[in-house]
């Protein structure tokens, strides 16, 4: 590889750049997106809009008792974040532990997260305030972007995706158990049923039994393409599924609501927004992070015509 | 972007007017738009959960064309051929030359990354840089090579990204 030329810079921006381009009179073409993040709560009332710092983008969410939210950090720092509207953010971890996504509940008092040591990641668990971390179990993720960990109702059971599969593993800790093929995971509140997502040939949802393991495909209307990944909460107490959807007449990743008897499909909002791993939280109110779009483009003219070069 | 849905539009820079082109909102969202070389033509992906296909519309306006399916993120050549990207058999994003008028189709040994492949299009030198999968780094692809190239005719010109 041959070492840089001459780097320069040519302009400050207040925003990353996706596209520039110039034109043949030497004028650089530059966008400047913005991405307003906000957290979308919907109950059987008007949407909420819980607003979060400009940093954030569009990212994992899921509520905590007390009206908090935990979140991953916004910045490179692998680090679990508190948000309670109105107040600072807080780390989900007294100690600096690096703390990542996926995390779920794991009964009604705790969280079950994953930890990055060095190479490798780990599942644990904590309680609802970060305390009494306990390791549970290693897993071969290359990455935690889109990774998939759930936890039963009664605090018992961790189920996690990994290479192609859904595993369980005691909360305890003990030996995994590989129970079926998929590349996500919900638990049913109730605790009797998983939904898996599996993505070859297509994407498409199993109900799966976790009393006889009898499993059954989620009959969809076809309306919108699955995204990815389930989020742990997506089962709502009635058994109407949330997931992240791409509309065909969209440019964004919206949230739909499947009712499973029927296999239809809604929009749960009509907001024009990115909604990452939309979920349930335990009122029954739909919660999703939303990251909406501004997006501008500049003109840059040289003031000589050595100056792009 | 209108009601939500990508679609293509031309400004013209100095007046600041601009047209919407294209209205379909059924075959996916538009990204990665390309000049013709003789600028009558605007190239472009539609996307929807996948690569749709690169279709082409007239600058000034009418129905758009499906120039190739299932391939995305054109970039239109001098010479008229389309550097774009589309699945091989192995069903990995491969980096394809394409000849409209022929419809010939050539493998490039070099994969984009996730992102659009290219965060410039032709420059004034003619040379389109793309960053490459294999080694995160900027590539140049050279203007005058107009037949379909092996992977040693991929020269790096810049630093790792």
């Amino acid at each position: 590889m041959q070492e840089p030329k001459r780097v320069r810079p040519l302009l400050a921006l207040t925003s990353p750049v996706r596209e520039l381009d110039l034109d043949s009179a030497g004028n650089l073409y530059v966008d400047q997106p913005e991405r307003p993040t906000e957290i979308l709560r919907r109950g059987t009332g008007a949407v909420e809009h819980i607003s979060l710092p400009a940093a954030f983008r569009e990212l994992t969410v899921l509520p905590l008792p007390g009206n908090r939210f935990l979140f991953s950090s916004p910045t490179r720092e692998d680090r679990l974040l508190v948000l309670q509207p109105g107040k600072e953010m807080q780390p989900f971890l007294e100690s600096k532990l690096r703390s990542c996504p996926p995390f779920a509940w794991l009964g009604s008092d705790q969280i079950v997260f994953t930890l990055h040591e060095g190479p490798r990641f780990i599942l644990c668990s904590a309680s609802m305030d970060g305390r009494g971390v306990r390791r549970i179990q290693p897993v071969d993720w290359p990455t935690w972007v889109n990774m998939s960990v759930a936890g039963s109702p009664d605090g018992q059971t961790i189920y996690y995706a990994q290479g192609g599969f859904i595993y369980s593993v005691p909360a305890v800790g003990g030996g995994p158990e590989k129970i079926h093929a998929g590349d996500s995971v919900a638990v049913d509140p109730a605790g009797r049923y998983l939904v898996i997502q599996l993505s070859l040939p297509e994407r498409y949802l199993v109900r799966f039994s976790l009393s006889d393991h009898a499993e059954q495909r989620i009959q969809r209307s076809g309306k919108y393409r699955l995204s990815e990944p389930l989020a742990p909460n997506a089962i709502a107490r009635d058994g109407r599924i949330v997931v992240r959807v791409a509309p065909f007449d969209s440019w964004f990743w919206s949230a739909a609501i499947i009712d499973p008897q029927t296999g239809a499909e809604e929009l749960a909002t009509e907001y024009q927004a990115d909604m990452a791993e939309p979920g349930w939280d335990t009122e029954g109110r739909l919660v999703t992070c939303a990251a909406f779009l501004r997006a501008s483009i500049w003109r840059f003219s040289p003031e000589t015509q050595e100056a792009l070069k | 972007m209108v009601d939500g849905q990508t679609q293509v539009a031309v400004m013209m820079v100095d007046s600041g007017d601009w047209r919407i082109l294209t209205t379909n909102r059924n075959q996916g969202l538009v990204s990665e738009v390309s000049w013709s070389p003789d600028g009558s033509q605007i190239f472009y992906s539609r996307v929807a959960g996948g690569p749709n296909g690169v279709y082409r519309i007239s600058k000034y306006g009418g129905q758009e064309r499906l120039v190739l399916e299932k391939a995305r993120d054109p970039k239109v050549r001098p010479d008229g051929s389309i550097l774009l990207v589309r699945r091989n058999f192995g069903e990995r994003q491969q980096l394809f030359l394409y000849w409209p008028e022929t419809e010939q189709l050539r493998a490039l040994n070099a994969a984009p990354e996730s992102s659009p492949i290219s965060a410039f299009s032709m420059l004034k030198s003619g040379h389109s840089c793309r960053r490459s999968t294999h080694a995160s780094s900027f590539w140049r692809f050279a203007r005058s090579a107009s037949a379909p190239m092996a992977a040693n005719s991929f020269l790096p010109t810049q630093s790792r990204a």
